[in-house]
């Protein structure tokens, strides 16, 4: 008796947004997927958004109903000399019914589909869309919460790609070391690591128990990018949505942020708060500087160093200008000049929290 | 040691002048904002007074002048580096200098400057375009206040300049302690106070995050700037944005340039628009010099052409250009080299008695 092809029936059926989770859930109990989960904002639909050929890439759009899209996409090996068979492979894309501007992408194809052919698609779709950007405390209490939601007992992470600060050959520039390791510590064991470690984690993996049995390993990154064999209400429900919010309180704290968006080109400043007075000499100061130096694809002017820090940025993805400004020890001022996109403020205070120091971003308040 | 590196040298000494020279232009600017902002902000709740008006670079009209050049197309103005205006009645004109000078000719005539405010003018942002009365305030950084108050003190009554409205002298500066302020204080005579709490006799510290809406925006006064200066302001505020429309932008190499056709009108209104005191102005513009000036941006323009970045449209008369955009990892000092680089082949002196610099040995 021949066996049942659930993915392929999987494919054949239309959905809206309830019967997906469910068909996904279903699709999880019944066979070996990893399912993977990319939230990401962006001002465009998904069929304008993603509508475009890019070099090696086929892209379609198979369905788009109910705040559901489902795409194909192929990617041909730019190798010609060999006969390389395409990547092919299908996504999701789900509008978030409640949070404007935001959606998660998703898809059970295999991770050489993933790692080949739709990142990379994702990534040239920069600056249309915006992925999150979860510091270290935001990483951790989400998985805090959502071991204690779904009631677990604890996650076990059983690897990690984590970066770490140390002294560099300069007093103001600090080496970045990345690394991965395997481990079978707790979730707050893991997050103790690597603070002792005076670093940060790229991404988790971890194992979802109740007592000892394992319920579903699971993968977060710091992008906000998850993937799950099981499970998949509990992580879509406690993980995805909570980090759909993050997303979209971010991208509404980055918009409109350009002078241009007001009539009276008004300045509408943003902060990078340290928590904790860490820019208190020249020193640390001149390590932003260094650090800010890395940037890539973008110009960095030192405007004035002593007694005040005023550093001047281009980003040369869209355009986007920045000043950015030191004017006490607890904080970062960004402000954006005429033009300062969603995603260039993103990519600078990522670049910020990777090379720099991590903090909470927060609207710029003049006194207070 | 070999010939290049006292060139090198003079070029990076150059860089260093014009970035001291960058800074003096935006400290003036600070100061500005930073003085006139005493008046037109609470100072405990830092939200705006509706009974003070500011304005920077204004042309007021000495009265007799004005009527005795009346109908004969002779325009004589003063234009102070502030103004503040309180309750339509009371005003007061000042002008910054950063680096007072120690030379007593060009004290002198700093002092002949402000002897100008000190009489009656029109052009007032108000209803009369007068006022009842006005004073004159000189603003000097804290490093040379001491020369400013000894030449009004000592040397000023033997030139005969006296002035017969109050007149002062506040000093500033900078200071850090758990975060950066601006400082005022006076060091000669007493400025009209809102409440007259003689505050600026013992020093005000305004926190900078007060103004750094103010600071951000305003990058250019009535005053010229210097050439680099800007020449980067025209690059990373107007040439950016367009040439960033380009679909080459995202993908441009270090080494490959965008061409972005700018008229010298467009480029003036998008700093005059968006870097300039027009904010201070939008309630009373007539009077006020549209800053940048249209000759500072064409003298900018110039020296880009002469840079190689740039090129006249043909036939433009020097109103249009095109701009090669390239991708610089630091365009403020880049701007600064190739002018100090300009500059030094300009003055630079012949190797052997008899040997001039040509272009041929230069390229060599």
């Amino acid at each position: 008796m021949a066996q049942m092809d659930f993915t392929a029936l999987f494919y054949r059926q239309s959905y809206d947004r309830e019967s997906l989770v469910k068909a996904l859930d279903g699709l999880l109990r019944t066979e070996a997927h990893t399912l993977t989960m990319l939230p990401y904002a962006s001002e465009k639909p998904p069929t304008e958004c993603f509508r475009a050929y890019y070099g090696n890439r086929d892209f379609s759009c198979i369905s788009s109903e109910g705040g559901v899209n489902l795409f194909g996409l192929v990617f041909h090996s730019p190798r010609k000399d060999y006969d390389i068979p395409p990547i092919e492979g299908r996504f999701f894309v789900y509008e978030h019914p409640r949070l404007p501007n935001t959606y998660i992408l998703l898809t059970i194809e295999s991770q050489d589909f993933i790692r080949r052919a739709l990142l990379p698609f994702v990534e040239r779709s920069y600056p249309r869309i915006y992925l999150t950007l979860l510091n270290q405390q935001h990483m951790h209490s989400l998985l805090r919460e959502f071991k204690d939601n779904r009631g677990f007992t604890d996650l076990k992470v059983v690897r990690a790609a984590h970066r770490s600060r140390f002294p560099g050959q300069k007093p103001t520039r600090e080496t970045i070391i990345s690394s991965v390791i395997w481990s079978n510590l707790g979730l707050d064991g893991a997050f103790d690591y690597v603070h002792e470690l005076n670093g940060w984690f790229k991404s988790l993996t971890f194992e979802a128990l109740r007592n000892s049995r394992v319920y579903a390993e699971i993968t977060v990154t710091r992008s906000g990018i998850a993937k799950t064999d099981g499970e998949f209400i509990g992580v879509f429900d406690d993980l995805i949505s909570p980090i759909c919010e993050i997303l979209h309180d971010s991208h509404e704290l980055f918009r409109n942020r350009s002078r241009r968006d007001s009539v009276s080109l008004e300045v509408r400043p943003l902060t990078i708060n340290f928590g904790r007075d860490q820019l208190a000499d020249e020193e640390e100061r001149a390590k932003l500087v260094e650090a800010m130096r890395l940037l890539d694809k973008a110009s960095m002017s030192v405007v004035h160093s002593n007694p005040y820090l005023q550093l001047s940025v281009i980003d040369y993805f869209d355009g986007s200008t920045f000043d950015l400004w030191v004017l006490n020890p607890r904080e970062l001022i960004i402000v954006p000049q005429l033009k300062g996109t969603v995603s260039s403020i993103r990519r600078l205070v990522s670049h910020v929290f990777d090379n720099y120091a991590e903090g909470y971003i927060e609207d710029f308040q003049a006194v207070g | 040691m070999t010939m290049a590196q006292p060139v090198d040298e003079r070029i990076g000494q150059l860089v260093e002048e014009i970035r001291i020279a960058n800074d003096d232009y935006e400290d003036t600017i600070h100061a500005i904002i930073g003085f006139v902002n005493l008046y037109l902000l609470d100072d405990k709740t830092f939200q705006p007074r509706p009974q003070v008006k500011g304005f920077q670079g204004r042309h007021l009209s000495p009265l007799p002048t004005e009527e005795q050049t009346r109908g004969t197309g002779v325009e004589k103005y003063v234009s102070p580096d502030l103004g503040i205006v309180i309750e339509d009645s009371r005003g007061i004109l000042g002008e910054v200098k950063k680096n007072f000078p120690k030379e007593m000719e060009r004290a002198q005539k700093e002092f002949v400057q402000l002897k100008g405010y000190d009489q009656n003018l029109t052009g007032w942002p108000t209803v009369s375009e007068r006022v009842e009365s006005h004073e004159v305030v000189l603003l000097v950084h804290q490093m040379t206040s001491a020369y400013a108050k000894e030449f009004y003190e000592e040397y000023l009554p033997q030139t005969g300049i006296v002035f017969e409205r109050p007149f002062s002298i506040v000093e500033f500066g900078r200071q850090e302690q758990v975060q950066h302020y601006f400082f005022l204080k006076t060091v000669l005579g007493q400025p009209t106070e809102i409440g007259g709490e003689k505050k600026l006799k013992y020093g005000v510290p305004v926190p900078m995050r007060v103004l750094l809406h103010e600071y951000a925006k305003t990058l250019l006064y009535d005053a010229r700037p210097p050439l680099p200066y800007l020449a980067e302001l025209i690059w990373r505020h107007v040439c950016t944005p367009i040439a960033s429309e380009n679909p080459k932008f995202e993908h441009l190499h270090k080494n490959q340039k965008i061409e972005v056709a700018l008229a010298i009108e467009d480029i003036v209104e998008s700093l005059n628009e968006g870097f300039s005191f027009r904010f201070w102005h939008s309630q009373h513009p007539d009077r006020q010099p549209r800053i940048p000036r249209k000759e500072w941006v064409k003298q900018a323009c110039q020296f880009l052409v002469e840079s190689g970045e740039a090129e006249w449209v043909e036939g433009s008369e020097e109103t249009q250009i095109i701009i090669f955009y390239q991708k610089y990892d630091d365009p403020v000092y880049h701007f600064a080299l190739f002018y100090a680089t300009l500059e030094e082949k300009k003055t630079a002196k012949p190797m052997l008695p008899g040997f001039e610099p040509t272009e041929t040995a230069d390229s060599y």
